[in-house]
């Protein structure tokens, strides 16, 4: 085919095109549309899911940030819900008991290798003196060793160096209670004093130090085997690693 | 038979390819001018000189017009792009035949990028003259400027090389 012919081709298809567009324009012919539906579809489709995937990740490091968002706040809830419990149960004991001083907030643990001590953020300023009691609604928790202006600190009943006279409830046997530091222990209680697993233990008030019918825990196990005293263990009815909210009570 | 299929395999993917990006970017391609212009590069300057006899005009305007219709079937008017493609093919023809000897990259670009012009530029004003397409003219200009830009790195690149 020479270009002759190519020539007469082209101008064959425009002319016939022409006639077409002009019966089209006019509306009296309408040309099938393909509109490749399946390929559209099928593109589509995997646009979709390419974009479904970015989204979806999207979605879904917003919604776990806003969940941990939401978790944090849950928690400070629960804490402030905890904190009104301790609060309600502080402030009724300071309805029952006058003797209350101020209460304290605990703001630190003692620093020091061998010895159980909590700092408090009460000192000096709120009338805080060594050697006060300090108790929460739970029982005793020990007594304060050093003061400065705001803050106090306090040894608790489980340090070594802690002791305070006691009585068993139920036979008003008395004796001394020590700190061995995870647990404590009740010295001098003659063999002939008739204990018993989950007795009471309550202060004595002989010590001149703490008063009177404190709480102070429950007998956990009974050895006589050992000398003239009995050697009793004792569970304090405050829990040391749940010390929050103290009061410090005064001397009568 | 393998070359028609080569080349009806072409279309194809031509065709998805024009819908994936318009899909993905929103702009609409003129990848079928590309192919006609790989269709008239490879027909006119093969690896092999198979027969001693100079190429015939008749197939790469015929590849052109169905081209054409493929397109205007695709957009549901036939005619303007049988217009658009066989004219611009045809001038494209008449170019690869001329200047035989002085296709470089440059020229390559250039070529790609005035024909692209010129059939945008048919197919639009048919579009406007018959169908009464009313759109901005700097909306059409920019239109039809970036599928002839877009059409230069891409042209480059299928014919690298080539002739």
């Amino acid at each position: 085919m020479g270009k002759k012919s190519s020539l007469f081709f082209l101008f064959l298809i425009l002319l016939l095109s022409f006639f077409l567009i002009i019966y089209q324009s006019k509306g009296k012919l309408s040309a099938p549309n393909f509109n490749f539906s399946q390929i559209s579809t099928s593109i589509n489709y995997i646009k979709n899911l390419i974009k479904d995937f970015f989204y979806l990740r999207e979605e879904n490091d917003k919604l776990r940030k806003q969940l941990m968002e939401m978790s944090l706040q849950q928690k400070t809830y629960t804490e402030l819900i905890d904190e009104n419990k301790r609060l309600k149960e502080l402030l009724g004991l300071k309805e029952q008991r006058k003797d209350i001083l101020t209460i304290g907030k605990v703001i630190s643990k003692g620093s020091k290798k061998y010895s159980k001590t909590i700092w408090i953020d009460k000192g000096s300023d709120h009338g805080v003196k060594k050697d006060l009691p300090v108790i929460t609604p739970n029982g005793l928790v020990g007594k304060v060793i050093s003061v400065s202006s705001g803050y106090s600190e306090i040894l608790i009943l489980t340090d070594p160096m802690f002791s305070v006279a006691i009585k068993i409830e139920r036979t008003r046997a008395e004796g001394i209670l020590s700190g061995k530091l995870n647990k404590c222990v009740i010295k001098y209680l003659p063999l002939e004093e008739k204990v018993l697993v989950g007795d009471r233990v309550v202060t004595s008030g002989l010590d001149g130090i703490f008063p009177e019918e404190i709480i102070v825990g429950v007998i956990k196990s009974v050895n006589k085997k050992e000398g003239l005293f009995q050697i009793i263990e004792v569970i304090p009815m405050q829990p040391e690693n749940k010390i929050e909210v103290v009061a410090v009570i005064k001397k009568e | 038979m393998k070359l028609l299929l080569k080349w009806f395999s072409f279309i194809i993917l031509a065709l998805v390819c024009q819908n994936l990006f318009l899909s993905f970017t929103g702009i609409k391609t003129n990848l079928f001018f590309l192919l006609m212009y790989l269709f008239i590069i490879t027909y006119y300057f093969p690896k092999e000189q198979k027969r001693n006899r100079a190429p015939n005009e008749f197939y790469p305007l015929l590849f052109c017009v169905i081209i054409g219709l493929i397109e205007d079937l695709e957009q549901g008017i036939i005619g303007p792009s049988i217009i658009s493609k066989s004219v611009t093919g045809f001038l494209l023809i008449k170019l690869a035949v001329r200047v035989f000897f002085n296709w470089n990259e440059q020229f390559k670009g250039a070529i790609i990028f005035i024909f692209t012009l010129i059939d945008e530029i048919i197919y639009m004003t048919i579009l406007i003259y018959f169908f009464n397409l009313s759109v901005e003219s700097l909306v059409l200009i920019t239109e039809v400027l970036i599928r002839a830009l877009l059409n230069v790195p891409l042209g480059l690149f299928i014919t690298w090389g080539k002739p």
